[in-house]
């Protein structure tokens, strides 16, 4: 066990980021169990404790009598160079046992610039970091969330991956685990690849063998073992209200991003906006009952002390009980002092009626998304909404007392323009004026975040060709210099980064090595503005022969194989290839929660089905009315 | 309404978390205990909670307070067993009384802390004790210079510096320390360690040093017994 006894842990940067010990956390006997599980994300503590995802799988995993899950996230570089003089291997927050010694190590993967850091993790935690090289007495890597639907730059370096929702199949994976070690290891670690490959949702990317082309060109993949599918379809749970839920949320002792109760009112998004993948990967709609959210609410509060809950999903104000359930939660824990929030707001004025009951009184500032700055190009990404309904939202805000308003944006969408680039600055200008003509004064505070779009698998956009870096720096140039107003703020990233990330999202097998020459070389945090080192990056490209704009820049051919298509969320090329056509005429799709169902396979592939119970409430009605 | 005064430790478990976040410690569990603590009037109301000043990082100590009050006019025996039950190892309450008079505030009512500080696995012999306490005895003044980021300051440590007491038993070497809490400020447990490791040569290792805090004392006795 990691001795962290010394008074040296005070010299480190938020040392609690290492302590454990939080309210909540689990801590079980290793000698009762059969099964030790590290859960890690390889970003910080703060970081890492704010995705629901993992709280939600360290519960559900903890809950099997024979099963310790336990907690590891990045140390940040003070806290490295520390374990590394004192020679300290990587620990878990729980026991302080070595991660090494678990039996799996599942990493959340949220992004594709974590990936440097997590080959940091391995090594700290000294596990060999290609899968080829490890052992009987080294972890089984396992990968899971929102980054599953292109592993192929990684995938040499995991054991497994499961794709999809991961509350029922993580904790079957254990349990075949301990099956397999029960057995007596039986065919070594591919013995229980070979049974974990036949859980739903599970990928195992080592029975598989890609092809590439006469230039090098990824051609083709194939499974390599017999009984292993072509292609691997993510896990869905299909009934949110019958599977475990977060109850007992640990308690931070430290400040953490999201440092909130989360309310996970339901799963997936149909709106269908053509660049998300969130939208696209965890379709359909699947809501919980309101009366499981009170229950939910109830445990949560009383099992934590927090003051403060928000209201998750991808797009919670659609909700179809929202209103409800707003005004239920608000009479039972009101006079408790409790707050609620919405953590983003759909752009129409029942949202901001909706935000202004729930907080009487703090006026924090709203957040509204128009993504892009003119109409035109916001039908082009199917976001479905025009300048009235945002302008109808912020009046309704100022109305209401708000002061400042957030918006947020992407640059260089397929089709984009300078047209468009200046009408986010005509947008932002239009909201600072309807202030004062709502307020008759000046006031206002409206804040402009632009990102650099970043083309991801399985989305309509798949195919379409980034848009340089030189070429973000223009536009953010140039949206810069129409931004007159002093009332507006701009907020633009790095798109260096978004370039590397536009290369990882869309690699194939052969990107593995530029990302562990890249890690060699000094990469970690690359998400953190402060520690991303560019040039490392295209040093690690050229060194491993590595064209990255082959991946990012290129326009694909609708032909042209992809490296990712046999790890599916279920929507299909043709679903994608039509919604690809219609962003170019720029053409609308409706939401299939209630309107008219687009075809994009997933029900019948998964078996599954939209689950809204205001629908489902007036369908019933209708039956016996 | 009741006024309440608690005598409460922050132990191994958490010695990192910092002030406010101690703080946050025992509001989330007044909360989970259901117990009806009152809160301030105005736009942002928050809990009626006051602490003793912040401890540094990474010390323990067994001698904190807080004051809090109460909607109701509840027992002590059984606040104490239900904000008890709610709080993680290493926030504990060590005593709990109701407070009767007006008292000064705990922010300002300390004037004196007693530490120990523990130094496993370091032998120093009898006459290398003699010699330092010998020596810390004969100087009129102990000059310090504190380097923070932003400013610096020298004192002379004897001003809050009080007294120093050396143990050994076994292979663990021990330090008492007094130190004053005065209007003007104070010193770490900490500062003077440095100092007697590079003004007397004293040979300890600082990073072993596990510092732990007994007592808070006020004008009239312990914090907790003077109300």
């Amino acid at each position: 066990m990691v001795d962290l006894d010394g008074a040296w842990l005070g010299s480190v940067e938020k040392p609690t980021r290492y302590t454990g010990n939080e309210w909540n956390e689990v801590k079980k006997d290793w000698s009762q169990v059969d099964c030790t599980f590290a859960l890690a994300m390889a970003d910080v503590y703060e970081v890492g404790m704010s995705n629901l995802g993992l709280r939600i799988l360290y519960e559900a995993l903890n809950a099997e009598a024979n099963i310790a899950a336990e907690r590891v996230f990045a140390p940040w570089p003070d806290m490295e160079k520390e374990m590394r003089t004192r020679d300290l291997p990587l620990f878990s927050l729980e026991t302080r046992h070595e991660i090494r010694a678990f039996d799996l190590l599942g990493f959340s993967l949220q992004y594709e610039l974590l990936h440097a850091t997590m080959l940091n993790m391995l090594d700290l935690a000294r596990i060999p970091i290609w899968a080829k090289d490890r052992t009987l007495a080294d972890p089984f890597l396992i990968g899971g969330g929102p980054c599953v639907y292109n592993t192929e730059p990684i995938a040499d370096f995991f054991d497994l991956f499961l794709l999809g929702d991961g509350e029922e199949a993580v904790v079957e994976i254990a349990q075949a685990l301990i099956t397999w070690k029960r057995e007596g290891k039986p065919q070594g670690r591919k013995g229980f690849l070979l049974r974990a490959a036949k859980i739903p949702g599970v990928y195992v990317p080592s029975f598989y063998a890609p092809r590439y082309d006469e230039n090098g060109r990824f051609a083709s993949i194939a499974p390599t073992e017999a009984g292993i599918p072509n292609i691997v379809y993510r896990r869905v749970v299909k009934d949110m209200d019958a599977v475990p839920f977060l109850a007992r949320p640990l308690v931070p002792y430290l400040k953490i991003v999201h440092d909130r109760l989360m309310l996970e009112l339901f799963r997936g998004c149909t709106r269908g906006c053509r660049f998300c993948q969130a939208g696209m990967s965890y379709r359909p709609v699947r809501e919980r009952k309101p009366a499981h959210l009170k229950e939910i609410a109830k445990q949560m509060l009383e099992a934590t002390g927090y003051g403060e809950m928000s209201l998750t999903s991808l797009s919670s104000a659609d909700y179809s009980c929202l209103e409800p359930l707003v005004e239920d939660l608000l009479q039972d824990y009101g006079k408790e002092r409790v707050s609620f929030s919405l953590p983003s707001l759909r752009i129409d004025s029942f949202s901001v009626e909706l935000a202004h009951k729930m907080q009487a009184v703090r006026k924090s500032g709203l957040t509204f998304a128009p993504e892009a700055g003119t109409q035109r190009l916001r039908d082009v990404i199917n976001k479905g909404v025009t300048e009235e309904d945002l302008m109808r939202s912020v009046k309704a805000a100022f109305a209401n007392g708000w002061k400042s308003v957030k918006l947020y944006f992407m640059m260089g969408l397929p089709t984009e323009c300078d047209e468009d680039i200046l009408g986010i600055a005509a947008l932002a200008k239009k909201v600072v004026d309807a202030y004062q003509e709502v307020k008759g004064r000046r006031g206002v505070k409206v804040t402009v975040s632009v990102s650099c779009f970043v083309p991801k698998p399985f989305t309509p956009f798949q195919w379409f060709g980034q848009i340089a870096r030189e070429e973000f720096e223009r536009r953010q140039q140039l949206l810069k210099h129409a931004i007159k107003d002093h009332a507006i703020t701009f907020n633009y990233h790095d798109a260096r980064a978004s370039v590397l990330e536009g290369v990882l999202s869309r690699g194939d097998r052969k990107l593995s090595a530029a990302i562990y020459r890249a890690w060699q070389k000094g990469a970690k945090f690359d998400g953190w503005t402060e520690a991303y080192q560019d040039d490392v990056w295209q040093q690690a490209f050229a060194e491993t022969g590595i064209d990255p704009q082959a991946y990012a820049a290129r326009n694909r051919d609708m032909n042209e194989p992809l490296p990712w298509e046999h790890t599916s969320p279920g929507v299909t090329r043709e679903f994608l290839q039509r919604e690809w056509q219609k962003a170019q005429e720029a053409s609308l799709t409706v939401d299939c929660r209630r309107g008219k169902c687009s075809a994009c396979g997933v029900c019948p592939q998964l078996g599954v089905k939209v689950i809204d119970w205001q629908k489902e409430r007036a369908e019933k009605g209708e039956m016996h009315g | 309404m009741a006024k309440y005064r608690a005598q409460i430790t922050k132990g191994r478990e958490i010695r990192y978390v910092s002030h406010l976040d101690y703080v946050a410690i025992f509001e989330r569990a007044l909360r989970r205990a259901h117990l009806p603590v009152a809160y301030s009037e105005g736009f942002h109301p928050h809990m009626k909670l006051a602490f003793t000043p912040a401890l540094p990082v990474g010390v323990t100590s067994e001698a904190e307070c807080m004051d809090f009050e109460l909607t109701a006019d509840l027992p002590t025996e059984e606040v104490l067993t239900r904000l008890t039950k709610e709080l993680p190892a290493g926030a504990q309450v060590v005593k709990l009384r109701m407070l009767q008079r007006k008292v000064a505030s705990l922010s300002a009512a300390a004037t004196l802390a007693r530490y120990v500080v523990n130094f496993p696995h370091t032998v120093i012999h009898e006459a290398e004790r003699t010699r330092v306490l010998h020596a810390y005895k004969e100087a009129k003044e102990i000059p310090f210079v504190r380097v923070r980021p932003k400013y610096k300051k020298e004192f002379d440590a004897k001003t809050y510096w009080q007294d120093l007491n050396m143990q050994a038993q076994g292979d663990t070497f021990t330090l008492l320390l007094h130190i004053n809490i005065t209007p003007e400020g104070s010193m770490k447990p900490s500062e003077v360690l440095q100092i007697l490791k590079e003004r007397f040569a004293l040979p300890i290792d600082l990073e072993e040093a596990r510092i732990h805090r007994q007592a808070l004392v006020g004008d009239d006795g312990a914090l907790i017994d003077c109300i």
